[in-house]
């Protein structure tokens, strides 16, 4: 009996040793682009790309439609015979170097659009990380996932509520 | 009786420690990103991208000059052509122009392309590291610090996985 007794005083003892031997974890996810979507100001990062991009699309169909102006008359001049090979050189030249700059600008029309959103998401990024580290270092969190990047969760913690309010998002 | 109650309680007492380390399992997490810019050789994959990156600009500049030589043979020619010729040698000029474009397109993709089958020979020993690190320390899940949001606290096997690929420090 006394034994016995030894013995479970023993695992009693043993137990919390070999459950702090094992690491205490604690998960949380949160839905992060959920939040970025909802995040005060956001509409003004939405609003200058749009802008932007209406700019450039005018730009872009200025730009073609001197293509098809210049083109019209080349066209007009070849079939009325009268200009030189010299002449229509020059035209035609003219019309490559064209056609070359209007393709350069869609492109980096394409890249600038990019990279002008990516520069401006970047402070409203930084904040939401911001507050995840924080929410995470108060709560003890170990490790906190973004739900985009989770196959399956369920009645895990989530700590999209938390976050938000430091945010100061209702 | 006495030996039957003290098995019992060995017995109780180990299946209750075991639950609870069940329970919570062993998780860890990888900065792979930070292993790979330190694996050996790995500064051969910065200068074959160098190189294959010159190879498609001098692949480029030679149909571009190709390009021009025709183009100005074509303007110096065009005058003395039939049409059928002159048909013919302009949509040789205008097949050439695009693949040009084309080529230049798809560059970038390449490129990619390139450096992705160079990584992966070291992607996959990196992977190899982590997956004999987790068996010998028993770990259920290793998440790789890119996707995560936030960690803190937990335990980080880079050292140990960069010790397993011979990387000091």
């Amino acid at each position: 009996m006394k034994k016995t007794f030894i013995i479970i005083v023993l695992a009693a003892l043993l137990c919390p040793f070999a459950s702090f031997a094992q690491q205490k974890v604690k998960f949380g996810h949160v839905d992060y682009g959920e939040i970025i979507k909802v995040m005060p100001g956001i509409d003004t990062v939405q609003k200058v790309v749009a802008d932007m991009q209406a700019e450039l699309q005018a730009t872009g169909e200025e730009m073609a439609k001197e293509f098809q102006k210049k083109n019209e008359e080349y066209q007009q001049m070849v079939s009325k015979g009268t200009s030189s090979p010299a002449v229509l050189k020059i035209k035609e030249d003219e019309l490559t170097n064209m056609y070359q700059r209007i393709q350069d600008f869609s492109q980096s029309a394409e890249q600038d659009l990019q990279a002008k959103q990516l520069e401006l998401l970047k402070p409203f990024q930084e904040k939401i990380l911001e507050a995840i580290k924080e929410v995470g270092k108060e709560h003890n969190f170990t490790y906190i996932f973004d739900t985009s990047m989770l196959t399956y969760y369920e009645q895990g913690e989530d700590v999209s509520a938390k976050v938000k309010q430091k945010l100061g998002i209702k | 009786m006495k030996k039957i109650l003290l098995s019992l309680a060995v017995i109780m007492a180990v299946s209750v420690c075991s639950l609870q380390a069940q329970s919570q399992g062993k998780y860890g997490h990888v900065n792979s990103s930070e292993i790979l810019q330190a694996m050996p050789g790995i500064d051969s994959l910065q200068i074959k991208l160098a190189a294959f990156k010159t190879e498609l600009e001098e692949l480029y500049s030679g149909m571009v000059e190709e390009f021009q030589i025709k183009k100005d043979k074509f303007d110096r020619e065009a005058g003395t052509m039939s049409s059928s010729v002159r048909q013919i040698r302009e949509k040789e000029l205008v097949d050439l122009q695009t693949r040009i474009q084309e080529f230049q397109y798809g560059v970038q993709e390449d490129l990619e392309e390139k450096q992705y089958e160079l990584a992966k020979p070291f992607q996959d020993k990196i992977q190899e590291a982590i997956n004999q690190v987790a068996k010998e320390n028993g770990f259920s899940y290793i998440f790789d610090t890119q996707i995560l949001l936030f960690y803190d606290n937990g335990v980080d096997v880079t050292p140990m996985v960069k010790a397993k690929l011979g990387i000091k420090k």
